[in-house]
């Protein structure tokens, strides 16, 4: 298709205002970050801070807890991804090959259970968990989050391994591989585009939660990022300057991994909604 | 002979298959079991629960309760009210920028690479740095609309804008979806046919027109199949730009069955909220699949 040049500038010309008002409030948690109080409220507002200032990034690291959240955010998600990955990848393989009545039934199960909302599910992993006494623990949080992940992952994954090639497979079954062997040999190298692709939004899910994670870990000890925005933002008193420079430290990682693998994100979000 | 060595060859497999699926069995147990627990709190009593005395059967007191709170109809309203708003935008603002995008002009590639981004942004991140952009005298969203000159109205403190401010800000967060969805569709149509339509003579909005959009059916579907139940599902955002408020007007059942539970302590209620949740998304996603799947079969003149 050829554009003519009036079409041309007409589509630049969405695309420029899109991009800014998508990207705008990004723009804006930078710019707070670096203002002083002072600047923050003064009317009318100040566009660009003159003189910038770190000392919301000082103080905020000054205060060791920063690096304990992140490390909690992390260590969670980071569990929680490889837990499901480990137990999903075999189940989809076996769904997807076999076919046999029993895998069905389990897709259908799966399938409405992806469906249930995640607040009914709430209050009895909440009276579970404390029940045997994972409340306020890494471990519980875990425990509520792998079960979601893996619904997730064994749909999606299942999806993926039905295109798989059956002779690769074959051929690995003739040279004596068993089941497990083809998923460690075969079917996991030979998928690791969609599988990382998958595993990115299941972790960035994960690393993003928010309601579990305030239900289970009250200890601030153990708070997740989510978590400390959140009470960072008070009816009455919010230090948007401190809240916003958490917010870079927490969101710059995720925006750098975007640049950086924003392909295979792409694909891993159309994968199956766009096969059909 | 042959026989009993295929059946016992079937039988391996099948063993096979099922110690694949062992590993994530307890945990999709785990989800199940909560699920019908879920359904069983629903039946005790508020008092029983909040104790730990058990199970004090009730019926559908708690479900005659939700029925009759002086809340139900605003928070339902709400709730679909956001969903339907920001999906309705979400789709047109999808199809129009990825038409844009899918020119593939010059320089395309960072407009993609700024799209996604609101995506990856925690919601709970991304409703507080609005809420800092919609406060009423140092917010910079009410500072730009004075510079065209309108006054901007008191955003989360009053109803209607508290609304709109909500649907902003899930439009924000969820459009990036539908342009990636809608692009890498339109991708899919074959080249062969768009370059004999432009033999034909047709210009490129006839294009979109008559051949890109037609084609976009099932993937507008595979929108509103993921975008409905998330969209009914509304938490984060509400919990951190409003709290529901003022006076209810952003209260979607989701942050509902929260405060129902955990801060009124009526878990009873809230499990039949939350229900009552599950019970709409279930019919919203069968019947959908149905109207879909039926009216693709006569389309493939099945």
């Amino acid at each position: 298709m050829r554009t003519k040049p009036l079409a041309k500038t007409f589509t630049y010309l969405i695309l420029i205002l899109v991009t800014i008002s998508l990207i705008f409030p990004f723009l804006w948690l930078f710019l707070t970050s670096i203002k002083s109080e002072v600047q923050l409220f003064s009317v009318p507002i100040k566009f660009l801070p003159h003189p910038f200032t770190m000392e919301n990034y000082i103080k905020i690291f000054q205060n060791k807890s920063v690096f304990r959240y992140l490390l909690n955010s992390v260590f969670i998600s980071v569990v929680t991804t490889a837990v499901s990955l480990i137990v999903s990848i075999p189940a989809a393989y076996s769904i997807a090959k076999y076919r046999f009545k029993f895998g069905n039934i389990l897709l259908l199960l799966i399938l409405f259970i992806r469906m249930v909302p995640g607040i009914t599910q709430l209050l009895p992993y909440y009276y579970i968990i404390s029940k045997f006494g994972f409340s306020n623990t890494y471990a519980g949080l875990i425990l509520i989050y792998i079960p979601g992940n893996c619904i997730f992952l064994i749909m999606m994954l299942q999806n993926f391994f039905q295109a798989f090639p059956k002779d690769i497979e074959e051929a690995g079954e003739i040279d004596g591989l068993s089941p497990v062997g083809i998923i460690i040999r075969i079917l996991i190298p030979v998928s690791l585009p969609a599988i990382s692709s998958v595993t990115i939004i299941n972790f960035m899910g994960t690393w993003n939660e928010f309601m579990y994670a305030s239900i289970i870990l009250r200890n601030p000890q153990l708070a997740t990022f989510p978590i400390i925005i959140a009470q960072k933002v008070n009816a009455f008193s919010t230090y948007w300057g401190e809240l916003t420079s958490y917010t870079v430290v927490y969101v710059l990682p995720v925006i750098l991994f975007t640049l950086f693998a924003q392909k295979g994100l792409v694909q891993g979000l159309t994968a199956g909604a766009v096969k059909e | 002979m042959k026989r009993s060595l295929r059946t016992s060859y079937h039988r391996r497999l099948k063993l096979t298959s099922f110690l694949l699926c062992l590993p994530a069995l307890p945990f999709i147990a785990f989800a199940l079991y909560s699920i019908l627990y879920a359904i069983l709190m629903s039946l005790n009593s508020n008092d029983a629960i909040l104790r730990g005395e058990g199970f004090h059967f009730v019926g559908l007191e708690n479900y005659r309760a939700t029925l009759g709170d002086s809340q139900f109809m605003g928070v339902m309203g709400n709730t679909f009210l956001f969903a339907a708003c920001s999906i309705a935008i979400e789709l047109i603002l999808g199809l129009v920028i990825s038409a844009a995008l899918f020119k593939n002009l010059k320089g395309v590639s960072i407009f993609k690479v700024c799209i996604v981004l609101p995506m990856m942004m925690a919601p709970i991140a991304s409703g507080a740095i609005w809420r800092w952009m919609f406060t009423d005298r140092y917010g910079v969203i009410n500072r730009l609309l004075e510079i065209i000159g309108i006054k901007g109205p008191y955003w989360l403190g009053a109803g209607i804008p508290a609304k709109a401010a909500v649907i902003a800000v899930s439009v924000w967060g969820a459009l990036p979806f539908s342009i990636l969805i809608l692009l890498a569709a339109m991708s899919n149509v074959s080249k062969d046919v768009l370059e004999s339509a432009c033999i034909d003579g047709a210009n490129s909005a006839q294009a979109y027109w008559y051949i890109i959009f037609p084609s976009l059916k099932s993937s507008l579907f595979v929108i509103l199949l993921i975008r409905i139940p998330d969209a009914l599902k509304l938490y984060d955002i509400i919990y951190i730009l409003t709290g529901g408020g003022p006076a209810n007007a952003t209260q979607t059942i989701n942050y509902y069955i929260y405060q129902l539970g955990w801060k009124s302590m009526r878990f009873g209620d809230a499990s039949a909220y939350s229900v009552l949740l599950l019970s709409f998304i279930v019919a919203f996603t069968l019947i959908m699949n149905k109207a879909f799947y039926r009216k693709k079969k006569y389309a493939e003149g099945d």
